[in-house]
């Protein structure tokens, strides 16, 4: 057992045991949910001051590619402790502001962070995509409005299921072809798949996390749902749950497509990649366009999601370094700021019961340090020098620009866009600061102070300090990164993984790459012949 | 024309028969059934991908190490059918509890698109 492990298990177990102290949140069940997320980051700063990665965990002794292994490294610790500690801060918000606390609330955080360790741990395609509807379920669930129309709701999950439908769908015909559901063995054995299998795999599954990941046209269920969710959620689906789709999409890209290039062209003219890359692309300069029409904060912040990721796809679909190290930097950046900026419409929502942005003047002159969150959290969101996606943004510039003309057009989309984005949310940052505006039929009482207790600023300024720390010291973080990048590049597989493979490969007799084409069917008429191969042969050792 | 092609041929009729009914109507019941098609589908075509003509069921039994080389039939498919079809319940379970708050906020089952959210880019 690997410590590794008690971040999948330990929220889990907790979770299923808070309903046994009661239907409502009490002072136990908000202790027990806040202690368990704070002693799991605490674990996973701790591993990252110890370095011993990266490490492969086997999960019931089953060695890959047979059973289920998970990779653990600086990267995959860090992201798990940014979730979790996002999820720290989202529930401790509704503990403190939140209108309703059902002790559901407390379990569904918990499920989520389980499922989002899991999901960036694994290396199983299968085990990849059941944490993803874990993480897709409790989101469905906690945005699930307790009062009023669910119709937001409805449609993120009439998509969520299609998306999972299409990437389920995509396993079984890559796993028909494949005879294995291992990312790394996966992407050593995809040239020898057939291109009707190499192309209804790719794309179906691609489409899931697409979908997952709010890229346009895919993205119609992201605006209302956030609309209708309370603002501690809308931190969770901005942060967690796209962030997780934005890195499992570049895992299965990585490991299984090997950056796009073992896919042949979509026609002449263009590849996959850059079909990808234009998709994304579309999706950047939407996304800011739309928020430069947008009336409501929580859909502002939506669109600004939306846009944010559309770049991490043309980061993904670039997969050069540079760029893959831009989708690291900016899943956290993304992360970091957008969680400010819910926090901030979270407490004004809870004050003036309204999300339109327009009507929020008066607020920031009585507590001007909300001003301020929300500058810090918009400097960290369109990269302004020193603050987080700054080096973001910058690596993927310097990403793009290896890339020739495709990546000059879009070094030019993300300017736009930026410039698109700092007005919007610049725009509802003056709104905050104004003392008069126009007048509000809503805004009975006047201006009440929203800052000065304890738990406001505590929870502000962790999350600020954050934000300092990787503005102003992003080396801790970039090696990290480094490290990864080059891990996964290394033959498309992160070396541990694959020296497990290769060495259970010799021990059993197992021929794939030595002996070129092993496919799932003449494994199984070589063991007809009396080779056993080795999957099946695990098998029976297993028993 | 074997049993593989016809198995196949209806899995993927259930699917394509599931986004027909999500395509053609905007009940929410439509909905959770289409979508509940369409993972019987796939779940048939999973475990197609682990079966073989003449293979013998994956249960390690005293005649096995006497019975010769006989294919066994892919165990893997089946644990995945399993864990889909429990994933399945809870989702179609989830969203038949978001059909009940439908029903109550606005007394019918059919999903309008709202008119206030019908805007840019939706």
């Amino acid at each position: 057992m690997n410590t590794a492990v008690a971040f999948i298990a330990a929220p889990l177990a907790v979770a299923f045991l808070l309903p046994l102290l009661g239907s409502r949140s009490s002072w136990g069940s908000r202790a027990a949910a806040l202690l368990t997320l704070l002693a799991l980051a605490a674990v996973g700063l701790l591993m990252l001051l110890r370095p011993a990665f990266p490490q492969v965990v086997v999960i019931g002794g089953w060695r890959a590619p047979f059973g289920i292994s998970l990779y653990v490294d600086a990267l995959s610790v860090m992201l798990v402790v940014l979730f979790d500690l996002l999820a720290l801060f989202a529930l401790w918000f509704q503990h403190q502001h939140g209108q309703e606390k059902p002790v559901s609330f407390d379990v569904l955080v918990l499920v989520l962070s389980a499922a989002a360790a899991g999901a960036v741990f694994t290396q199983d395609l299968f085990n990849l995509f059941v944490f993803l509807e874990i993480t897709t379920v409790a989101a469905l669930a906690l945005s699930a409005p307790q009062t009023g129309s669910p119709r937001g709701v409805i449609r993120y999950w009439l998509f969520g299921s299609v998306a999972s439908a299409s990437m389920l769908l995509g396993i079984a015909i890559l796993y028909s072809g494949a005879g294995t559901l291992n990312l790394v063995e996966l992407g050593s054995r995809w040239s020898h798949l057939t291109p009707p299998v190499q192309w209804l795999s790719g794309v179906m599954i691609l489409l899931g996390f697409l979908v997952k990941m709010e890229i346009v046209p895919f993205h119609v269920w992201a605006p209302s749902t956030y609309r209708a969710a309370p603002s501690s959620v809308g931190l969770l689906l901005s942060g967690v749950v796209t962030g997780l789709a934005a890195f499992s999409a570049w895992k299965f890209f990585a490991l299984v497509l090997r950056g796009g290039a073992s896919l042949p062209p979509v026609s002449g003219v263009f590849s996959f990649s850059q079909a990808l890359f234009g998709l994304g692309a579309l999706t950047l300069i939407l996304g800011a366009l739309a928020m430069l029409a947008e009336k409501d904060a929580k859909k502002l912040l939506a669109f600004s999601t939306i846009s944010q990721m559309g770049l991490v796809l043309m980061a993904i679909a670039l997969g050069n370094p540079r760029a893959v190290r831009a989708v690291f930097f900016l899943i956290f950046a993304h992360a970091l700021g957008k969680s400010l900026l819910f926090f901030v419409t979270g407490l004004v929502v809870s004050r003036r019961r309204n999300s339109e942005w327009r009507s929020w003047h008066g607020l920031g002159a009585a507590s001007p340090s909300l001003v301020w969150f929300w500058f810090l959290g918009t400097a960290t969101i369109i990269g302004l020098p020193l603050f987080p996606g700054f080096w973001g943004k910058l690596t993927f510039i310097g990403g793009a620009l290896e890339m020739g003309l495709w990546g000059r057009v879009g070094v030019m989309l993300l300017i736009l866009a930026t410039v698109c984005e700092s007005v919007a949310l610049l725009r509802v940052g003056h709104a905050l600061w104004e003392r008069e505006g126009e007048p509000s039929p809503r805004d009975e009482v006047p201006s009440p102070r929203v800052s000065g207790r304890l738990s406001y600023w505590a929870g502000a300024l962790a999350l600020s300090a954050a934000i300092l720390w990787m503005g102003l010291w992003p080396a801790v973080f970039s090696r990290a990164f480094v490290t990864a990048q080059q891990a996964y590049a290394g033959d498309g597989t992160p070396s541990v993984v694959r020296t497990s493979t290769d060495a259970f490969a010799q021990r059993s007799g197992h021929h794939s790459r030595r002996e070129g084409r092993m496919t799932h069917r003449q494994g199984r008429i070589s063991h007809r012949d009396g080779n056993v191969p080795a999957r099946h042969a695990n098998v029976s050792q297993g028993r | 024309m074997n049993v593989v092609h016809l198995v196949a041929i209806s899995a993927l009729s259930l699917f394509g028969i599931g986004l027909y009914g999500l395509w053609s109507g905007r009940n929410v019941l439509r909905w959770i059934l289409a979508v509940g098609l369409m993972e019987t589908g796939i779940n048939v075509f999973l475990v197609l991908t682990g079966w073989y003509p003449g293979a013998r069921v994956p249960i390690i039994t005293e005649s096995f190490s006497t019975s010769g080389p006989v294919p066994f039939l892919d165990p893997v498919p089946s644990a995945l059918v399993l864990t889909s079809i429990v994933i399945g319940l809870g989702t179609t379970t989830l969203a038949l509890a978001l059909a009940i708050l439908h029903a109550r906020s606005h007394g019918t089952l059919e999903c309008e698109a709202d008119p206030e959210t019908a805007e840019v880019l939706e």
